[in-house]
């Protein structure tokens, strides 16, 4: 560090101690302060206030069968809402690359303040708000839980995984995989895997007799400008577990932003940020580059919008044989929110046309086999709230997005309200159905496409769940609205005819979201929903579940409702439903880290785990069987 | 293995509490918020203070808590404030924040930062963290991190001249 900056640090430092910390925080007061907080009964409403005028609690069920439905016939209005576009464009030569960043670099710099708005202060989390999707209408009850996904049939990386008797673990140094035999219910560590020259492990996966690791490299700084061929992916074969053999490390560019495993397939998905541009020659600066090869300019692509100052690399690789890459693409993008189906990859990017209302890019990659093609792309409007708010059919892409209404004008940088709008695009991206104007001033917090139906909750006082019949992707239809007080924030399937919704509950008057809320919905008869129970936990009042999908596990054959939540304390719970009695807390334990908190099951016993602290439980009686630290 | 209890808790806190509010404040730059953050934090730390193995890792340990508390305490906020204006939204965050009046123009070269550059920095200057701990945190590189910190040095130094 510099002279300079350390004095600055310094300064900054000093000029802290003159603020006075408040009497709550002092050392004297913290200790009792701690004891009321655990009793306290109520704590004072502050958490995620909700502007909302009005009272709530209106239970009523809405049929909204024959909202006037744009169809394709109707040539216009379907255009407007969204913008074909020509094919996925690829960059013809790396003159082309520069010249798109020289130009984004230049309206970086006459935007920034904009841009800094926009761009929302930074990556919205690397672990990106996704979901799962086994319905749990078929098939036996599994031995021991997998990752809940996006989609049950694609799976996905975390920090916890399971063969069925060993759990791996990545250590809270980030640095290894610990490998834990469950055998009989005790906790013995069996050995950590360490990956030379690899630091920071992200997430893992296990599959097939292999360990998968995905990791930033410790590389030597001067190998390693600006994250050139930063991160790694380290394969293992784990047939013989105290022998793990290093089967093969593929590097990329960028740091690691998500992946998927598909068949015998990997696809690895990191970002790579071009800070400045020097050089039209000087590709190395401004190219990505996977395995130490700059990546060819055809397989870069290229946006129509001007906003993009990354990439997101994408690299297959087969895992079976782990010997090379398979395909490689480059991604120019904003900020992307990633959905994978088993057939495509969907990047979608948020941006804003020239009415200043959000609209939403969305490039579709065909992935077969680990080739990697672009197949179509869209501009629509409105903007997605997390991947589940988009879904893959029969060809189909179903979406449900907010539409905001874009400033006033002039002056006045008041917004109109907010609208929701239901889409359904065939396989070209080209908008074969659309139903628009749903929930004035309402936005889309959660949602769940499920075959031939849709449901999503949108809330502004109370919580409308509402269905969609899709089953004709020219005419969707809203079939029902179920209007009740608070909102779910994550919905997943719960077995037959039931749909699980994790959300909050709002205070009285309808303005605040108090406390985080368990629904159980009947969607026996699609038209008819119903919320059969619910059940408010006192005193937390936010769910990791709200952010990231893969922190629950949820499985409706074993009767398993697991999640953590967040209160005065970072709890994991474990609840159970019937039918009749509701919902049935039978696991309460504190954790520290609710992010990274992971649930897990294997035949009868439940792991609890938070980085290198491993807990395990009897699923019969829910009690503390052993604890481990790795 | 050798772990703490709570009883060692409050011996710990003392030496923290002063730098986890002053983090508190420069990332959520509004006391009530920092209050708030620094109460969760405590809390989430007091529970959990067995699984902590060292007294060394203490201060460390309890910053990755309230840098996470933060962090998620924006989301949150920013989540809140999605509909309100680019106007309503500046003049919310340059009210509720005030420094002593002195040191007003390192107040206004903070502003200047942005939420990464602001974290990166606070926790740099208050939570102790050297470049490559900060990296672990964000799971990004150290050479990344030390110019993002230089960067945003430079801007606020451009602006205290």
């Amino acid at each position: 560090m510099e002279q300079q900056e350390r004095e600055l640090l310094e300064r900054l430092k000093q000029q802290a101690k003159e603020i006075e910390v408040p009497m709550s925080l002092r050392p004297g007061f913290m200790e009792t302060n701690l004891q009321k907080m655990i009793h306290q009964k109520k704590r004072r409403v502050k958490q995620i206030s909700i502007l909302a005028a009005g009272l709530a609690a209106v239970i009523g069920i809405v049929c909204l069968v024959g909202v006037p439905n744009r169809r394709l016939e109707d040539a216009n209005p379907v255009a407007e809402s969204i913008r074909e576009l020509s094919d996925v464009k690829m960059a013809e030569s790396y003159a082309d690359v520069y010249a798109y960043l020289k130009r984004q670099e230049k309206l970086d710099r006459n935007n920034s303040s904009i841009l800094e708005l926009f761009s929302g202060g930074g990556k919205k989390g690397s672990s990106m708000e996704m979901s799962v999707t086994s319905d749990g209408t078929n098939g036996n009850v599994d031995e021991f839980s997998q990752t809940n996904t996006r989609d049950s049939e694609v799976d996905e990386a975390d920090v916890a995984k399971t063969d069925g008797r060993y759990l791996y673990v990545v250590t809270d140094e980030g640095d290894g995989v610990g490998v834990v035999d469950t055998k009989g219910g005790k906790l013995q560590e069996i050995t950590t895997i360490k990956p030379e020259d690899c630091r920071g492990i992200s997430e893992i996966y296990v599959q097939n007799e292999r360990l998968i690791i995905l990791c930033r490299r410790s590389t030597d700084d001067k190998d390693n400008i600006e994250n050139r061929n930063a991160m790694a992916t380290v394969i293992y074969d784990i047939s013989e577990i105290d022998r793990p053999r290093l089967l093969n490390t593929f590097t990329q560019s960028g740091t690691y932003y998500t992946s998927r495993l598909y068949g015998d397939y990997l696809y690895v998905f990191s970002e790579f940020y071009v800070s400045t541009v020097q050089g039209k020659d000087n590709y190395e600066m401004y190219v990505p580059n996977v395995e130490g090869e700059i990546l060819p300019c055809n397989r870069i692509c290229i946006p129509d919008t001007d906003r993009a100052n990354r990439y997101t690399v994408i690299v297959s690789i087969n895992i079976k044989e782990a010997k090379e890459t398979k395909d490689e693409m480059a991604i120019l993008s904003d900020d992307s929110l990633c959905y994978v189906s088993t057939s495509h990859i969907y990047m979608c990017d948020s941006m804003y046309n020239d009415q200043g209302e959000k609209t939403t890019s969305i490039r579709k990659i065909s992935y077969q086999d680990g080739e990697l093609e672009g197949a179509a792309k869209a501009e629509v409007k409105g903007y997605l709230k997390d991947s589940f708010c988009l879904d893959e059919y029969k060809g189909y892409l179903r979406m449900v997005v907010t539409c905001s209404g874009g400033t006033k004008g002039g002056y006045d940088t008041t917004s109109n309200a907010n609208t929701n709008s239901i889409y359904v695009l065939d396989e070209n991206l080209k908008m074969t159905g659309e139903i628009s104007g749903l929930a004035e001033d309402e936005r889309v917090y959660s949602a769940r496409f499920m075959g031939d139906t849709g449901y999503f909750v949108t809330f502004r006082e109370t919580d409308p769940l509402f269905t969609v019949d899709l089953s004709n992707p020219k005419e969707p239809k809203i079939i029902g609205a179920l209007k009740i007080p608070g909102f779910s924030e994550y919905l997943h399937p719960y077995g037959d005819g039931l749909l699980l919704g994790i959300g909050m509950e709002v205070d009285e008057k309808g303005v605040v979201a108090s406390e985080v809320k368990l629904s159980m919905f009947d969607i026996s008869d699609p038209a008819d929903v119903k919320e059969i129970d619910k059940h408010v936990i006192e005193r937390a009042y936010y769910s990791t579940a709200f952010e990231n999908y893969k922190s629950v596990t949820i499985d409706a054959k074993r009767n398993m409702i697991g999640f953590s939540a967040q209160g005065a304390y970072q709890t994991y719970y474990l609840y159970e439903y019937e039918k009749g009695e509701g919902f049935t807390c039978n696991m309460e334990e504190g954790v520290t880290n609710d992010y990274n908190t992971r649930g897990i099951y294997i035949g009868d016993m439940f792991y609890l785990i938070t980085g290198s602290y491993i807990e395990s439980y009897s699923l019969e009686n829910y009690e503390r069987i052993d604890y481990i630290a790795i | 293995m050798n772990r703490l209890d709570k009883q060692a808790f409050s011996g710990l806190y003392e030496t923290v509490y002063k730098d986890m509010y002053y983090f508190a404040l420069y990332m959520m730059k509004n006391p009530q918020d920092a209050e708030d953050a620094v109460s969760e934090a405590v809390m989430a730390a007091y529970q959990n203070i067995h699984k902590l193995n060292c007294a060394e890792a203490f201060r460390s340990w309890i910053f990755k808590i309230l840098s996470n508390t933060c962090k998620k305490k924006l989301i949150k906020r920013s989540r809140k404030e999605k509909h309100e204006t680019v106007r309503e939204l500046r003049e919310e965050e340059a009210s509720d924040w005030e420094f002593p009046q002195e040191n007003q123009d390192v107040r206004d070269a903070w502003e200047t930062l942005t939420e990464e550059e602001r974290h990166i920095v606070a926790l740099s200057v208050f939570g102790g963290y050297n470049s490559q701990e900060i990296g672990e945190l964000f799971q990004i590189n150290a050479n990344t991190v030390r110019s993002k910190r230089s960067r945003a040095l430079g801007k606020m130094k451009a602006l205290l001249q």
